[in-house]
């Protein structure tokens, strides 16, 4: 208990947000998503999927605002490792670290947007 | 009677042409009759991909044209998923449109 509880009130402190399995930093992730941040290689996520990741002006573009973060490193890392072959999204996804998708993934987790589950539509 | 044949003809085009763009449109009603399938898992509160292990996506909601691409990558094998293809390799183009066309329908309330 003794170092756990200063762990985690350091964690809080720096805005480290948990969602589901991934433990990310949404304000980095938000960063990399607007461009604020660059990494080398990788253009501003906002671009195709909308400022506020509900990608309104491209409907071939997700939606990601809302999106478990769980199922966005999944699909992330199959665009890097062959199980998705997309021409866009392997080089932007190959310049990611692990962090990096993390971060993201937490970040559009915590965005609001017209995304459901399933389960909240069939109903019967 | 000259102008008959033509006449039919012509509603037989308009047919098969309004056909064609039933199948690009998709209908929400058949989609959502379809969508019980991807209830299944899609619909079960917290169900979880296994091998890797990780929530499978929020889907209703998205966007048409992507559900269309993503449907026709799982179906094509340029998305690799062992489930989504068995899935893809069922769907016609008309389901496709079918479920695409529902899944993104108006967001339902939220009731998060």
């Amino acid at each position: 208990m003794r170092t756990i509880v200063p762990t985690l009130s350091l964690l809080l402190a720096a805005g480290v947000a948990a969602a589901g399995n991934v433990t990310g930093d949404a304000d980095r992730g938000r960063r990399i998503h607007l461009g604020e941040e660059q990494i080398a290689g990788v253009a501003a996520c906002s671009t195709c999927h909308g400022t506020d990741g509900n990608a309104t002006q491209a409907p071939t573009f997700p939606r990601l605002a809302g999106q478990y973060a769980e199922y966005l490193v999944y699909a992330l890392e199959s665009y890097t490792n062959g199980t998705r072959n997309n021409a866009i999204m392997l080089p932007i996804a190959s310049g990611l670290t692990r962090k990096d998708m993390e971060d993201l993934a937490v970040f559009y987790a915590a965005q609001k947007g017209d995304l459901r589950d399933l389960s909240e539509v069939i109903t019967d | 009677m000259r102008h008959a044949l033509p006449a039919r003809l012509l509603a037989i085009a308009l047919t098969a042409a309004t056909g064609t763009a039933a199948a690009a449109e998709g209908n929400a009603e058949d989609g959502r009759v379809k969508a019980y399938t991807c209830a299944g898992c899609h619909g079960l509160e917290g169900y979880r991909n296994a091998y890797p292990s990780y929530r499978v996506p929020k889907i209703y909601g998205q966007h048409y044209e992507y559900l269309v691409a993503a449907l026709n990558a799982y179906r094509s094998g340029e998305r690799n998923h062992p489930t989504m293809r068995a899935q893809g390799e069922s769907l016609s183009d008309q389901d496709i449109a079918d479920l695409a066309r529902f899944l993104a329908g108006a967001p339902a309330p939220a009731a998060q």
